[in-house]
């Protein structure tokens, strides 16, 4: 029954994924043809210079990619759902309701990460042929908010969808702004240090909310 | 309930950090001082008082001056008018003066607490300072310093081993212990000459490192129990820089023999900002503390106090107000470092008036529930204010 679940939620979102996948792809190619480019227009010390000294991180240009990617998932997945009260269905299924949305969530979130680590790790990993680890170390500490940013997304796009009240799909999308300009403070590289354990601890509570959306869901409210 | 009480706890929590950021924004928030700076002319501090939209020129007497009066009673500050003006004293206190020596011994330092706190790339470039050129030119590689040191080329991301050895070698021989704590210097070109940097060692002995004729050159300045090094490059070459150490004292280096000379005693380099306008006779020094500005006036040569002056903190509307609209506020930022964390404040109980008001609210909001939700909100409202009213009555509603 996990396959057939899973399965299910492949399908719904496979070719929305294989479409961010694209997209990630060519985002991170483009910005690796600027510092290539960069590099044969300035040279290699230049870039070096710009990256260290003022604390440029080409990343920061698409910062918004991942929270994009989080609330597209989350639609692709959830919408389907709640048409015509699909989600019924699901919740009838005969595995208990928390397992159901535990695995309905891992999915996504699985998948999340393998974009995520497949396109930045990627680009890191080329980085660090001509760039030493302090740059990559800075460059990585610079998108790993933006990174969990996306999960978050995800997340709250998941508690506001499966929300069944309008008015309460509001407040928690006020909670979702809120929550989701945390991840997005600007800041020089490697300032979110301290704040990474308050920003997982985040996460996990978002992984709990849609629990409560799916309490008013089954007790029909409106 | 259980993950209900946590979506109440992280609503709050937000709320707390939100409404008070924006209401804030609406307010005045930070103090303001006078432009302040100790006359050489007539031996007592000037400042430039904001009267309405006018700035006028006075002096501790209260003596006010026109604009042209203020240039000549500073005339280490204004040289460059009085230069332009062709009104720069031949002398002052009894010494030849004229607009190079002015220049020549004339600095200012800034310092506030996010030059300290802020996270930086350890990677530095390390330039000749003997290069015979008028400008420096950018070496093609950088060094990092930790557990020891090495040269990295930047045209091919590799180590380079033989000039890496050649300072490690010169490092050790000077009693340099690795790893190193911090380094600083002034990693840019656009510079007047090249001191290189200064290091602490894992000993808490401060170094000196720069290259000269392609070679290393290292000392031990004798320095201990520094907690910050600020470099600094002027015209007359008489200073490294400043220095914080661990019992919050402000010192220069000399660069007569590395000596320490001692400016200004308890300055917390995490809170407080301090400002140095120095010239040939005197250095205005200011430190601003949370109680206010402290500003002092310092004789060049011997760094001996002449005159203070105390400026208290004015209350800024927001300073008044904070205390009876919120319990506690949350922010991410502050102005003492560049970390993005929450910070707390403390509980301010004068607000508990409001949160009275506000708890009788939420039990007419709530009349209708007949389970303990009623109470809880209650008090969830009476201890957090108005984000808690928020989250209770709008964003959370307790049910049983």
């Amino acid at each position: 029954m996990n396959k057939a679940l899973l399965f299910k939620e492949w399908i719904k979102t496979r070719w929305m994924f294989l479409l961010m996948f694209v997209v990630f792809i060519l985002a991170m190619g483009y910005i690796a043809l600027r510092i290539s480019s960069a590099a044969r227009n300035v040279g290699m010390p230049h870039l070096w210079e710009v990256f260290i000294l003022k604390n440029v991180v080409l990343l920061d240009q698409i910062k918004v990619l991942p929270l994009l990617a989080g609330i597209i998932m989350g639609i692709t997945q959830f919408i389907p759902e709640m048409t015509k009260k699909r989600f019924k269905l699901t919740l009838h299924l005969p595995l208990g309701e928390n397992r159901i949305v535990c695995l309905m969530l891992s999915f996504g979130m699985v998948c999340l990460l393998l974009l995520f680590t497949v396109s930045y790790g990627g680009f890191l990993w080329g980085l660090s042929a001509d760039f030493p680890r302090e740059v990559v170390g800075a460059w990585f500490a610079t998108i790993l908010p933006q990174v969990l940013c996306g999960f978050a997304s995800y997340l709250l796009t998941a508690w506001i969808i499966l929300e069944p009240v309008w008015s309460q799909r509001i407040y928690n999308a006020v909670i979702g702004l809120l929550i989701l300009s945390l991840f997005m403070v600007q800041g020089v590289p490697g300032s979110y240090i301290y704040m990474l354990p308050f920003l997982f601890g985040t996460l996990l509570l978002l992984a709990l909310y849609p629990k409560i959306s799916i309490r008013h869901f089954k007790e029909g409210m409106q | 309930m259980k993950i209900k009480i946590l979506y109440i706890g992280l609503s709050i929590f937000l709320l707390s950090w939100i409404i008070p950021s924006l209401v804030q924004l609406t307010m005045d928030s930070s103090p303001r001082y006078p432009f302040t700076y100790y006359s050489s002319v007539i031996n007592q501090f000037c400042y430039l008082d904001q009267d309405n939209d006018k700035v006028i020129g006075k002096d501790m007497s209260g003596k006010v001056y026109t604009d042209a009066e203020f240039d000549r009673v500073l005339p280490m500050f204004y040289y460059r008018q009085l230069a332009m003006e062709n009104a720069i004293p031949d002398s002052i206190q009894g010494v030849p003066v004229d607009r190079q020596t002015i220049a020549r011994n004339s600095f200012f330092f800034w310092y506030k607490p996010k030059d300290k706190n802020t996270p930086v790339i350890e990677l530095y470039p390390m330039f000749e300072s003997c290069s015979g050129k008028v400008d420096l030119e950018n070496p093609s590689d950088m060094f990092r310093l930790k557990e020891n040191i090495e040269f990295i080329d930047m045209a091919t991301n590799r180590v380079d081993e033989q000039k890496s050895a050649r300072f490690q070698q010169a490092m050790e021989r000077a009693g340099f212990t690795f790893p190193a704590l911090w380094v600083t210097g002034i990693p840019t070109s656009q510079k007047s000459y090249d001191e290189g940097y200064f290091a602490l060692d894992s000993k808490g002995h401060l170094f000196h490192i720069k290259m000269t004729n392609g070679k290393p050159f290292v000392k031990d300045t004798k320095a201990s129990n520094i907690s910050c090094m600020l470099p600094m490059e002027i015209d007359n070459r008489s200073l490294y820089g400043f220095l914080f150490d661990t019992n919050h004292t402000l010192y220069y280096l000399s660069t007569d023999g590395y000596r320490l000379v001692k400016v200004l005693e308890n300055v917390n380099p995490d809170k407080d900002r301090v400002s140095i306008m120095a010239n040939m006779f005197y250095w205005t020094v200011a430190k601003i503390s949370s109680d206010g500005e402290h500003t002092y006036a310092l004789e060049n040569k011997s760094m001996r106090q002449v005159d203070s002056l105390f400026r208290p903190a004015p209350e800024s509307t927001w300073d008044k107000t904070l205390p009876y609209l919120f319990p506690f506020t949350v922010a991410f930022q502050d102005s003492t470092n560049s970390y993005i964390y929450p910070r707390i404040s403390d509980y301010y109980f004068p607000s508990l008036l409001l949160n009275i008001i506000l708890t009788i609210v939420t039990f007419v909001v709530y009349r209708k529930e007949k389970s303990y939700g009623k109470y809880l909100a209650g008090i969830i409202t009476l201890f957090t204010g108005i984000a808690g009213f928020i989250t209770v009555c709008l964003f959370a509603k307790i049910r049983k």
